[in-house]
């Protein structure tokens, strides 16, 4: 008997019908709870430009990771020399933690293992079906347990951020309700065996938190008071009270400050190698502060809506037309137009630094989007090639990485005008990421239509690749959760079938 | 946000949701991923209401924005559903019907791009012009799009498309 297509999409409308359509308070409430925590959703994508891991470590995951691998702020973080690959060599054997870390991906469930790596250290985190985040790490490089598995806390979403003092774990207990929390806990953890060492409840949709250098700066939106939390101590270093209500609060980024690919739905943050804070009012109103001790070291109006903010420049986006302009908060700098971009742009995205006098940004379109090269001189504008949603521009070296999150297809960009550089064998999904200076990692999976989640077991390719010769160098074959892997600039470490599996990639 | 902008959003949302539900529901096949996926569209319409407001076709935008992050392949679905699971009492939601079960599961083995077309063609009667303009693509390809996901959904359900065979309705 035929199939009927339309009486069966007409069914799947009548089922689609009776769906009942989210409410509409709690949707403008979600929005203005990622206009607050994720202000900097948009910068934080922007910032991956020039801040993913140089001389850290980064994330595989991609929107709603776990774990964000940090470096280390206040704590010999440092920018690292030039990766050296070699063929994959497994460190240790797979670390169990003697419970199963997977559950169905098909279904509503937990939330997948994730892997960290910072230090001498790898770190594994995982949900339990109750909702317990559970935690265990390894020694590097032995490959020897350190701790765990220790319960970390009981959370609907949560972000770990694994730094060289320390673990932070940023938890938001939904309570029943997805999209408002109603209770938010930041924990400071002992990185030697798990232990909380100290916690501070705050409000989940009046705050902003900054890491910063020397302090987490905790910034309440409706007021507009900041506070200086002590990393280790937990305790309060300074305050400032009544600036008037604030709009967001953001890292003053340099290229050395480590972004999460993409915020997600975790708060995630980027820590700062700087102790530039700017605190954005509800009336435009940029404020810099240092967060060592909470002074005000400058002010100016802004304008538009703030994307990013590098090296002491804030570049924010205006519509109609749709212009990125640039300035500084200490008005040593006027705001100047750096790019309008063409009819039909519906946001400008990812600016980032890529070459003398040139910026590289995404301009999204309602269908798909370019990635575009702009002389600052001159204004011309050099299409390099299309985007999708997802996708994000990181600095590497004089080129730009495309890191095909989006589509599967990365690829080195060539400002100059350079055919793109594809970093996997042709049809083969695939993502990149920077690791130290100048290198990329790409991950392969096998042939096929489409790009897998990397949420379940698969075989993954590693590839190690110097943009100044650009050949694909084999590194070897991993079978892990590859939405779990991290890497610094010698190790990758995955969720694996047995638990924590850590490969050394870079002598 | 004033009382304007705010009332202009509401307006909006609910001149529009449903259909937004109907398309999310189509890429998704899952009414609680569908409902999460239209409340994070209309979250970041509103968290930037001043300019999406001012789009030609703010409709369409939000359906690419459902489009990307349900083809988003790093969008992690685990924390998310778990709190949707939580939070969302599965009595307010009928259960599929059949025919809807079987469809969704042969959807599911299409690429993005055919899912997305037979979405737009069947649950909200676009046009092969339409479909090419908010897709980015030729009237070719959608045709083709569609084409294929017949062939691939007939493979899938196990016998002929009867719209393929009788022409369907691409005319439109």
């Amino acid at each position: 008997m035929p199939v009927d297509l339309d009486r069966m999409f007409a069914s799947l409308g009548t089922d689609a019908d009776s769906v009942p359509v989210p409410d509409i308070a709690s949707v403008r409430s979600r929005g203005n709870r990622r206009r607050a925590y994720q202000a900097l959703s948009v910068t934080a994508a922007a910032c991956v430009a020039v801040a993913l891991v140089v001389g850290g470590v980064t994330a595989l995951r991609r929107t709603l990771p776990v774990v964000d691998v940090m470096g280390g702020a206040g704590s010999g973080f440092a920018a690292s020399g030039p990766v050296r690959f070699i063929p994959l060599r497994t460190v240790g054997a797979p670390l169990a933690f003697d419970e199963p870390l997977w559950f169905d991906v098909s279904a509503p469930g937990p939330g997948r293992p994730a892997a960290a790596v910072v230090d001498d250290r790898a770190v594994l985190t995982w949900q339990r079906t109750d909702g317990t985040v559970m935690m265990g790490a390894a020694s590097l490089p032995s490959g020897q347990r350190l701790f765990g598995p220790v319960p970390v806390g009981r959370y609907d979403s949560w972000s770990v951020t694994v730094l060289s003092t320390g673990i932070l774990v940023d938890g938001i207990r939904a309570d029943g309700v997805p999209t408002d929390a109603v209770s938010r806990t930041i924990s400071w953890l002992d990185r030697d065996n798990g232990t909380t060492r100290w916690q501070l409840d705050l409000p989940p949709a009046k705050v902003n938190v900054v890491l910063a250098r020397s302090a987490i700066v905790v910034a309440s939106l409706p007021q507009g008071d900041l506070r200086g939390i002590d990393w280790t101590t937990g305790q309060t270093l300074w305050t400032v009270t009544s600036t008037g209500p604030g709009r967001a609060a953001l890292g003053m980024n340099t290229q050395f400050d480590l972004v999460p690919p993409d915020p997600g739905p975790a708060w995630r943050t980027p820590v700062l190698t700087t102790d530039s804070v700017v605190q954005v009012s509800a009336n435009g109103v940029l404020r810099l502060y240092d967060a060592r001790t909470g002074q005000q070291v400058g002010q100016r109006q802004g304008t538009g809506e703030e994307v990013a903010a590098f090296d002491g420049i804030v570049y924010s986006v205006v519509a109609d037309p749709f212009r990125l302009l640039s300035y500084s908060v200490d008005n040593q700098q006027p705001v100047r137009v750096v790019y309008q971009a063409p009819a039909g742009t519906t946001f400008l995205r990812s600016p980032v630094p890529c070459g003398a006098g040139r910026i590289c940004l995404i301009e999204d379109r309602t269908a798909g989007g370019l990635a575009v090269a702009v002389d600052l001189t001159t204004g011309d504008r050099r299409v390099l090639t299309s985007t999708i949603a997802g996708d994000t521009l990181q600095a590497v070296g004089d080129r730009v990485l495309l890191d095909g999150r989006g589509n599967g297809r990365p690829a080195l960009l060539d400002p100059a005008g350079r055919d793109p550089m594809p970093l996997a064998p042709a049809g083969a999904p695939a993502y990149a990421a920077r690791v130290g200076p100048t290198a990329v990692l790409s991950f392969a999976f096998a042939p096929g239509p489409s790009v897998p989640t990397g949420d379940e077991l698969t075989d993954l390719w590693v590839y190690g690749i110097y943009p100044e010769d650009g050949s694909l160098r084999p590194l070897g074959k991993v079978i892990v959760q590859a939405s779990g892997c991290s890497f610094d600039n010698r190790y990758l470490v995955c969720p694996t079938r047995t638990g924590l599996g850590i490969w050394q990639f870079a002598g | 946000m004033g009382r304007a902008e705010t009332d202009g959003f509401d307006a909006f949302y609910r001149d529009t949701s449903r259909r937004l539900l109907r398309y999310a529901y189509g890429l998704a096949g899952e009414a609680g991923e569908a409902q999460d996926l239209v409340q994070e569209a209309y979250a970041r319409a509103w968290q930037h209401w001043r300019a999406v407001r001012g789009y030609e076709n703010a409709e369409a935008w939000l359906r690419v924005v459902v489009t990307r992050l349900a083809t988003d392949r790093w969008r992690k679905l685990g924390v998310r559903r778990a709190a949707a699971a939580r939070a969302r009492p599965p009595a307010e939601i009928p259960a599929p019907s059949e025919d809807t079960v079987v469809l969704v599961a042969a959807l599911r083995t299409l690429p993005a791009a055919q899912r997305r077309a037979l979405t737009l063609h069947y649950l909200l009667d676009r046009s092969l012009t339409e479909i090419a303009e908010e897709t980015g693509s030729t009237v070719g390809t959608v045709k083709s799009w569609l084409h294929r996901g017949r062939l691939a959904l007939a493979a899938a359900l196990g016998d002929d498309v009867h719209d393929l065979v009788t022409g369907g309705s691409d005319a439109r």
